[in-house]
């Protein structure tokens, strides 16, 4: 697939991808802001504002009415973390115009609406409305209490901010209740100006066509914005090894536990850490992986198991589901067959497996406008970006040696367990 | 193999063939595509608890939970599972079950025709001993008090214990801890020859594949079986519902509600046309450009995480509302007093046109992904409907099919089900 990135201003780039097989088109806006514990709150409260209400759609309903004529073109805005940076997304996705009834501009209407959003908040005075914002914040403080329902979801977040406990990628992403409370329209005014002046900005287009006039409109906008001082997206450090094992037990009202280790691995990106991803594909990636077929199939010891790689932090996390009787015996068969790894004991079927999985995936990514939205928010970060059929090719040069050596390198760091505590009540 | 082609004003088309067995086969053809998705799916869920073979005479009564059970066993074979086979090739494969239905599938961007061989082949070669059944207990048994932990899903299944007195829908998919213990490999054989016939079954696939080899592969691959009367064991559900409220304490931030309406069925299963007449009012009543969803959220009564679903199928219909509130009766009371509002008042003629612009848009986004393309080609399959008959029907629904559907939801048919904080 080619790729075409265009610079239009001082950090900001824009990658089109033309794929043909969409009935869609997205756009996306995705600003890099550093990830810091003064401003991730503020940061996470901003996009929510963005997609709501603009000048020109002071009120949601109206926005939302607007939306929904335009076939329902789909406007998103998240917040994540990627690296040492926090990614404020902004997504419109619709139709493609031939679709249309009677001929409506529906993708150049919406990327306008976007636009619109991104650089024409409802704003007054250098502050955002007060009902706005309060709004805004009930939903996002209700999302960040929320995270304690689903308990798998949890348990893997207190693992990520207990083992980086001095690193910004600790943050919780959504930061405190307390912060976002605390926010004023004026500090979050500031906020927006300052995502616009410095954020590193990439926009990706995945679609048919160009919008007409997109790129000129974009710099149009950012006209009106003296930019400098862009977040450096490139500097990002690596979780440090401990001395002694970190052990957090949480007791909670459940009946299943949660195990989750954290391991400190090598850090890097596709050009110097490809082993690392193939390692933890056969370790626990698929149905092949050592953790599915040996500690849950073969010995029952939790319902789900499996390995997640962060290579550009250098951490890797196993996450299991495990009954409260087997978290000990299921915390040794997992370092277990982390041994089996650095001692190479690995089959070759289980290596030849992971190859042939992880290439498969890749070639299918063409075949997703959000996946490959994705893979291009992350992939930025890396100094050379390379498209899913590059790492393809890439992949095979992993020799069996190079895996048995990036797991050499893997050192438990945070074990982190949720368990049953014994019931009071009934 | 008997041959249709259907096509839409786009330029897309599917082709669906019935084998001589009774089997449906759905394939699109997506050659700007570099993957596939297949899907291999029978008319079996975890409702089927009752069922008869022998015309009605007699019915077998089976431990509930027994189709997801089934589903995990039938990945087995005597010289090891099918991932091992998937893993040779790299395709990835899952399944799952639902209430009307189980299906096995794998998606993959190489070797097609291998995954869909392995597909065909395991899918059709059951392999159940007692000591193989004795272990899937263990592992089933953490699946389910994984889903105790669950909010989301408890609030779900209260609500539905609550609505219904009979029907097995009220039961939780993957049974429980004890019905699981009841299930034997004889009762496995016992189900999968009443409903692994294929003319119990279908098969949906999207992609970068040719239709004609997979109907060639089909021919090969179908082993025939003498079709199977079921006759499915008919539940006595009254009209109304067993109780009003039900509430459960679990480890939650704040309260999570699901109000359900309990709609009286004419009919084992809601039409097509009654399903998107349906959808629509939903989005008229409490989507996001509607007078309630703006009051609900300016009174601080919902979040992001309120939706609507319609929850239909076999001998079962019910309207859900859901969401976090710290006050969910009242978020009750705000719907029901809308749904009585429109009712008098009638709908908005605007609203009613822009929102089903928004769902052929919908439909559109649906053709982007070989996973929803084959998903919805199993829908058809499943009730007998046509992958682009949707956009017709949606042109069809007016003021008075929208006001038909909102009279179905009356408050005295409601459940509300809610989980609170402990403490």
């Amino acid at each position: 697939m080619p790729q075409e990135i265009t610079k239009l201003a001082e950090g900001v780039e824009a990658l089109f991808l033309p794929v043909n097989s969409f009935n869609t088109t997205l756009v996306s806006f995705n600003f890099y802001m550093p990830l810091e514990k003064e401003t991730v709150a503020k940061y996470a409260l901003l996009p929510e504002l963005i997609a709501t209400c603009s000048k020109s759609y002071p009120d949601y309903l109206a926005l939302n009415y607007r939306l929904t004529a335009l076939y329902g073109a789909d406007v998103v805005a998240t917040a994540t973390k990627v690296g040492n940076c926090m990614c404020l997304k902004f997504t419109v996705s619709a139709i493609n115009d031939r679709f249309a009834f009677g001929g409506e501009k529906v993708m150049e209407e919406s990327v306008a609406l976007l636009l619109d959003l991104i650089f024409r908040p409802k704003a007054e005075n250098g502050a955002f409305f007060e009902d706005d914002l309060k709004r805004e914040k009930r939903k996002l403080i209700d999302r960040i209490k929320g995270e304690l329902n689903e308990k798998r979801t949890f348990a893997r977040n207190r693992l990520v901010s207990e083992m980086l406990d001095d690193d910004p990628y600790g943050l919780y992403k959504f930061g405190k209740a307390e912060d976002v409370a605390a926010i004023s329209g004026e500090e979050l005014f500031e906020a927006w100006k300052t995502m616009l002046i410095s954020g590193y900005l990439r926009i990706h287009v995945i679609g048919e066509a160009l919008p007409a006039g997109l790129y000129d409109s974009i710099k149009a906008e950012l006209n009106a914005f003296e930019r400098g001082n862009v977040t450096d997206i490139y500097s990002i450090t690596a979780l440090k090894e401990r001395q002694s094992v970190k052990r957090v037990t949480d007791l909670m009202e459940v009946a299943q536990g949660k195990l989750v280790m954290g391991f400190s691995c090598p850090a890097g990106d596709d050009d110097t850490s490809l082993d690392v991803m193939l390692m933890n594909d056969i370790f626990g990636g698929g149905p092949y992986g050592r953790l599915f077929t040996n500690v849950r199939e073969k010995m029952s010891l939790c319902y789900y198991c499996s390995a997640q790689a962060v290579r550009n932090k250098g951490f890797m996390m196993v996450d299991s589901g495990v009954e409260k009787e087997n978290a000990k015996k299921a915390e040794e068969a997992i370092l277990g067959q982390l041994e089996v790894m650095k001692n190479g004991e690995f089959t070759d079927f289980e290596f030849a497996s992971a190859v042939k999985s992880i290439k498969d995936s890749l070639r299918s990514y063409k075949d997703s406008q959000n996946g490959l939205d994705v893979w291009y928010t992350i992939k930025a970060i890396n100094r050379v970006v390379y498209s899913p059929e590059e790492i393809c090719e890439k992949i095979d040069s992993v020799t069996r040696q190079d895996v048995i050596n990036a797991a050499k390198r893997v050192k438990l760091n945070t074990v982190y367990a949720l368990l049953p505590k014994e019931r009071t009540e009934e | 193999m008997q041959k249709q082609v259907f096509s839409n004003r786009f330029g897309d088309s599917y082709v669906c063939f019935t084998h001589s067995s009774g089997l449906k086969v759905l394939v699109m053809e997506k050659p700007d595509f570099s993957s596939c998705y297949a899907l291999f799916g029978t008319k079996y869920g975890s409702i089927d608890t009752s069922f008869s073979t022998d015309g009605g005479k007699t019915f077998l009564n089976v431990p509930e939970g027994i189709a997801h059970f089934l589903e995990h066993k039938l990945f087995e074979s005597e010289d090891g599972d099918a991932f091992s086979r998937y893993a040779e090739t790299g395709a990835s494969a899952n399944a799952y079950t639902s209430f009307d239905r189980t299906c096995y599938l794998f998606s993959c961007s190489n070797r097609f025709y291998d995954n869909f061989d392995i597909l065909l082949d395991f899918v059709q070669h059951p392999y159940f001993t007692e000591q193989t059944v004795n272990k899937e207990q263990g592992i089933i048994g953490q699946e389910i008090r994984m889903y105790d932990d669950s909010p989301s899903w408890r609030v779900l299944f209260n609500m539905l214990e609550a609505m219904y007195y009979e029907h097995p829908v009220r039961i939780d998919i993957a049974g429980t801890t004890d019905s699981i213990a009841k299930i034997t490999y004889n009762l496995l054989y016992d189900c999968y020859n009443t409903f692994y016939n294929p003319a119990n079954m279908f098969i949906a696939v999207a992609g970068n594949v040719n239709a004609d080899e997979i109907a060639a592969i089909v021919e090969k691959r179908i082993i025939e079986r003498e079709p199977v009367k079921v006759i499915r064991g008919s539940v006595n559900e009254p009209d109304r519902v067993k109780e009003n409220y039900t509430e459960q304490c679990l480890d939650v931030a704040s309260p999570l509600f699901c109000l359900g309406f309990k709609e009286a069925l004419t009919a084992p299963e809601k039409t097509a046309a009654e399903r998107i007449a349906m959808g629509v009012t939903l989005e008229i009543l409490a989507g996001d450009c509607s007078q309630l969803y703006k009051e609900l959220t300016d009174s601080e009564l919902i979040n992001d995480e309120f939706e609507t679903e319609y929850f239909t199928g076999n001998g079962y219909a019910a309207v859900m509302f859901s969401g976090e509130s710290e006050e969910p009766y009242r978020v009750k009371e705000k719907i029901v007093c809308e749904i009585n509002r429109l009712i008098n008042d009638g709908i908005d003629k605007e609203l009613l046109s822009t929102v089903k612009k928004a769902m052929y848009g919908d439909i559109l986004r649906r053709f982007n992904n070989c996973e929803s393309i084959a998903s919805a080609m199993a829908e058809c399959a499943m009730f007998g409907y046509g992958l682009f008959d949707e956009q017709e029907l949606i042109s069809a629904v007016g003021e008075s099919e929208v006001i038909g559907c909102l009279k179905q939801l009356k408050e005295e048919k409601s459940v509300l089900s809610v989980i609170l904080p402990r403490g």
